[in-house]
């Protein structure tokens, strides 16, 4: 059991501690374990010298409206499709499990010439728009296991006193359908955070990139990077999620069995 | 409009109440029409344009599309490119799923155990899976690095290498160390699923079985297998199918280099695309993706139904 723990979490040990190890320790010929003078030098100049606080800012901006967009829109049609059954919806749900399984690797070139020409390309809304279109699906799907869950009869007795059906809709259907939606935007937010592929080619100016791809053009330039900046970007990339997962544990592993879900 | 929505189904709400109030129509139209609209443009169009594209020469500046039938498909199978790049999907797969399993089923079965500890354990096994690509790709790169990395430093230390080795710049080490990182990240979704059915074995079985004398051998051969493997085969169905289309992982460790060492299809796709501007190549490359994926799931369809059938 200890060696699983440590084959699983070694490497992010050796990354944090590597983040507040000064580069001249990083490159010296003998290397200590932990740091012998721990520093937050390495943040400092990733904030400073790099645009990494833009790309994070960015990045929090594009996931935070993906995920409510995705949450909502998904949840009124997850909530559509299971209580009126009609045959144009049932159609609209196998696609939606298509368009689920679909590589994004597939998508990215027709995308792009369909940004370009509703003028999209370059632009954070167009990448906010391919977003929210390619999360869809999976939001739908996870959410609409979970409101085929909820009894009927809950809004049906709240109609029956004189509410209308939007209105049950949100006063008693999406509460009791809370936890499901914290897990599917859970999921959608982490999924959006680190997203690469689409942020890489949608996006070519370095003001407006995302995380993944900001960090990851460090790499191909010829920059000279120092380690230890590299592994702090790491750490601040990874911490949201990690926070989330810790604080949200509960939630998530309830939707995820609901939903079936994948990675 | 509305006749285009033909009903399947009444609600059962409104079976006493007879027809089905109009409004209540309308709103589930309002509700679903937005997701439709966006679904459709930024996911169903491109797909459809995708396939469509592959059987167009498209010329990369202008955007003109000429048919030219199944010339993108022949100049992709002529290809060795192509072929090598299939084959290393092919080991990228393999390599990670065979180990994800092997892996994840053995952590679930300890974790399962009354051990001390066993609920923190639980969760810090999940963490690679929180790992985001880029992460990935930045640590195993620093691990690696010839002058720097630990893994150079310790080789060296041990005294089985003379010299540092990089890793990453060999096209076979490269990709052996993909897959090394793929296992690492996803082993703990194997973990998750299997300990979430080990949790709802039916007690009787396993209390009947040593009764009857059976051994922990036999108890795994003969109880819990059977009962673990319809999650097990949908597990490899999805880890399957998401390793194979996986993009930010094998990119971003070397952006499919060295030597086209680390190219798995989904990398071959935007080398075509962006980098050699072949556009249609790159879609009839994307197209015979989604066969292969087709093919495999349907694969596993069959198998899930089998252990389904036995188990019962």
């Amino acid at each position: 059991m200890i060696l699983a723990i440590l084959w699983a979490t070694l490497p992010l040990i050796w990354v944090f501690i590597s983040s507040v190890r000064p580069d001249a320790e990083t490159y010296a010929f003998e290397q200590t374990f932990l740091p012998q003078n721990p520093t937050l030098e390495n943040y400092a100049t990733l904030f400073r010298v790099t645009r990494f606080g833009l790309w994070m800012r960015n990045s929090a901006v594009l996931s935070t409206i993906t995920t409510l967009a995705v949450i909502i829109l998904a949840a009124m049609a997850a909530y559509a499709m299971s209580r009126f059954r009609y045959r144009s919806f049932e159609i609209f749900g196998r696609m939606t499990l298509m368009a689920y399984m679909m590589p994004p690797i597939i998508l990215v070139v027709p995308l792009f010439f369909i940004l370009f020409k509703l003028h999209l390309t370059n632009s954070m809304i167009g990448l906010t728009l391919v977003y929210i279109g390619t999360r869809l699906p999976v939001g739908i799907w996870m959410l609409r296991s979970y409101f085929q869950g909820i009894p009927q009869e809950l809004e049906d007795a709240a109609m029956v006193d004189g509410t209308t059906r939007f209105q049950a809709f949100y006063k008693i259907i999406l509460p009791q359908a809370m936890p499901g939606m914290i897990a599917t935007g859970i999921f959608v937010f982490s999924v959006t955070w680190q997203e690469f592929l689409f942020a890489s080619i949608l996006i070519f100016s370095a003001q407006k990139t995302t995380l993944s791809a900001g960090v990851a053009s460090f790499l191909s330039e010829d920059w000279i990077y120092s380690w230890g900046v590299l592994m702090a970007a790491g750490v601040m990339i990874s911490l949201p999620l990690v926070l989330f997962y810790m604080f949200l544990q509960r939630y998530l592993i309830a939707g995820w069995g609901g939903g079936g879900l994948k990675g | 409009m509305a006749s285009a929505f033909k009903k399947v189904r009444k609600p059962k709400s409104n079976r006493h109440r007879g027809q089905m109030a109009r409004s209540d129509h309308r709103l589930a139209i309002l509700m679903i029409s937005p997701a439709i609209l966006l679904v459709f443009v930024f996911a169903l169009l491109p797909m459809l344009q995708g396939l469509f594209a592959s059987f167009f020469q498209v010329e990369s500046a202008t955007l003109k599309m000429t048919f030219n039938g199944i010339d993108n498909y022949v100049w992709l199978f002529s290809k060795p490119l192509f072929w090598q790049s299939l084959w290393r999907s092919i080991l990228w797969v393999t390599g990670t799923t065979v180990f994800q399993f092997v892996l994840g089923i053995g952590i679930a079965l300890l974790l399962h155990q009354e051990l001390k500890g066993r609920n923190i354990a639980r969760g810090m096994v999940l963490f690679p899976y929180l790992i985001p690509a880029i992460v990935l790709s930045l640590t195993w790169r620093f691990i690696l690095d010839p002058t720097m990395g630990i893994f150079n430093r310790m080789l060296l230390d041990f005294g089985l290498i003379s010299r540092p080795i990089a890793f990453l710049s060999k096209p076979h080490t490269a990709l052996l160390f993909v897959i090394i990182a793929g296992i690492w990240k996803y082993t703990p979704f194997v973990v998750m699923m299997v300990l979430a059915r080990l949790q709802v074995i039916p007690v009787e079985l396993e209390e009947a079985a040593k009764l009857d004398g059976a051994n922990s051998w036999q108890l795994f051969r003969y109880i819990t297998w059977p009962w673990l493997l319809p999650v097990v085969i949908v597990t490899l169905l999805l880890r399957t199918i998401w390793t194979f289309r996986q993009f930010d992982i094998v990119y971003l460790f070397a952006f499919g280099g060295p030597l086209f060492g680390t190219t798995t299809l989904p990398v071959l796709v935007r080398y075509l695309a962006f980098d050699a501007k072949q556009i249609g190549p790159a879609a009839a490359t994307a197209t015979a993706m989604l066969v292969m994926l087709l093919v495999m799931s349907w694969g596993y369809f069959i198998l899930y139904n089998r252990a389904e059938k036995n188990l019962s």
